[in-house]
């Protein structure tokens, strides 16, 4: 493996030092991107700083009036939540079909994030629930939305010496339900050859709300804001997602790989964002709570 | 490069070991401790060979850095088989129900059927199959796999 030299953070204001010194160290945490892109030379760090032991780091609450996630919360805890299942329904069905148990157990929620990855799962819902980043450095921290931090495939708009602490968005409003499906090659250990999340939030017949984002269509995890946007004051039909669905073409710019081609993508992605608005508007309905999965 | 010092309990036995920030857990184990019984796959996180408990829970050492696991309780499929040499009964039901065949897999497989059975001592076969989703076999196709994390569940439960 590429050499690099290894720093210890016990703690944030550890780690916010060590960062002041080494701005563009690499942070490791779950390490289940990190030693496979280092090995693979895709990522040759000079300095790393593990941050898999801040305790203080890993947390799933409802705090005055957010839900507040750490950065080291991994997938499983995330999907084991009860909190999430029940006000943020699709980022619990993201986290559960990451990877496989082992992966899910030492993943983190943050890294998801920060790897940038154009297939991340957990990026789409936590799109769709409209989250918020606190970023940190030793001059402070600031808060930015999700939507617009992720820049390309690696890339986001984090600074040196920054690192991600804390992810919040708020709970589902009433009449809110939301929908994560992923396509994968097999159903354990696939990276999605695309991915959706939906949320729906109704008021009587008609749609108030609508977020809708996808993942492995484009260079980034991205808001389909024209099909967002044709659903507002829409009526919760059929019609009306199917017809929302098809403008997703307006947004995506899926490439072949080697999990698909961009032909097969285009196809695929109308259809799991039709099923997903579907499925999301039918949770919005359903009698409270709306926490029912599969 | 730094070098790092660190703690850990192996199978029961504490062990002190000097790594480099470099060296994955499953380095550790098989090239500094010795313990080769966990196998090195893919070295990617992808085929679960090289799977061990970490505190309890299953983890693919492939996928740790050695200094992360610095503190930590490991088990190995050196550590599973009881004092008096024995077979753990996850291993007799493998035996029995004919679950190995090449073996590269089976000591992952051992490890992540008991973490699973520690957590859930009546698992059904779907919760079998996605406790197992991330550990491949190429020989078997899994269904004496399956049958063999069953009959050791019954057995566990049994206190055999």
């Amino acid at each position: 493996m590429h050499s690099f030299d290894l720093v210890v953070a016990r703690d944030v204001p550890q780690l916010l030092g060590l960062l002041a010194e080494r701005p563009d160290a690499r942070l490791v945490a779950g390490g289940t991107d990190f030693i496979p892109f280092v090995r693979a030379g895709k990522w040759q760090p000079k300095d790393v700083i593990d941050i898999s032991s801040i305790r203080e780091l890993c947390f799933c609450r409802l705090a005055q009036g957010w839900i507040e996630i750490g950065t080291l919360t991994t997938h499983g805890e995330l999907a084991a939540s009860a909190l999430l299942r029940e006000q943020a329904t699709a980022l619990s069905e993201a986290a559960a079909l990451i990877a496989d148990p082992l992966i899910r157990g030492r993943a983190t929620v943050g890294g998801n994030i920060c790897t940038a990855s154009p297939a991340a799962d957990a990026v789409p819902a936590l799109l769709a629930l409209d989250a918020e980043l606190v970023l940190a450095s030793a001059a402070g921290e600031r808060h930015v939305p999700l939507n617009g931090f992720l820049l390309g495939p690696g890339k986001t708009i984090l600074r040196p010496g920054e690192a991600l602490t804390t992810i919040r968005f708020r709970p589902q409003a009433p009449g809110t339900g939301s929908r994560f499906l992923k396509l994968g090659r097999r159903r354990a250990m696939a990276i999605s050859v695309a991915n959706v999340a939906a949320l729906i939030q109704i008021s009587g017949a008609s749609i108030v709300t609508s977020r809708l984002a996808m993942g492995a269509v484009a260079p980034t995890v991205v808001r389909c804001a024209p099909a967002e946007a044709y659903l507002e004051g829409m009526s919760a039909d059929p019609l009306s997602f199917a017809a929302a669905a098809a403008r997703v073409q307006e947004t995506i710019c899926p490439i072949d790989d080697v999990r698909a081609s961009a032909a097969y993508r285009r196809v695929v992605a109308v259809e799991l964002a039709r099923r997903a608005l579907v499925e999301a508007c039918e949770r919005a309905t359903a009698p409270h709570p709306n926490h029912e999965l599969n | 490069m730094s070098e790092h010092s660190i703690c850990v309990t192996v199978n029961d036995q504490p062990r002190v070991c000097t790594v480099k920030g470099t060296t994955t857990l499953l380095e550790l184990l098989r090239n500094d401790l010795g313990l080769t019984g966990t196998k090195d796959g893919c070295s990617e996180g992808d085929c679960g060979a090289c799977t061990v408990l970490l505190n309890g829970q299953a983890i693919k050492s492939c996928l740790v850095l050695a200094v992360q696991a610095d503190g930590a309780t490991l088990v190995t499929v050196e550590g599973l088989c009881r004092p008096d040499g024995s077979l753990h009964p996850i291993q007799q039901a493998f035996v029995e129900a004919g679950a190995v065949q090449c073996g590269y897999c089976t000591p992952g497989m051992l490890l992540a059927a008991k973490a699973l059975l520690d957590a859930n001592p009546q698992p059904d076969r779907d919760a079998i199959r996605a406790a197992l989703a991330g550990n491949l076999c190429r020989c078997t196709g899994y269904m004496k796999i399956i049958a063999a994390v069953e009959l050791a569940a019954a057995r566990m439960r049994e206190g055999l």
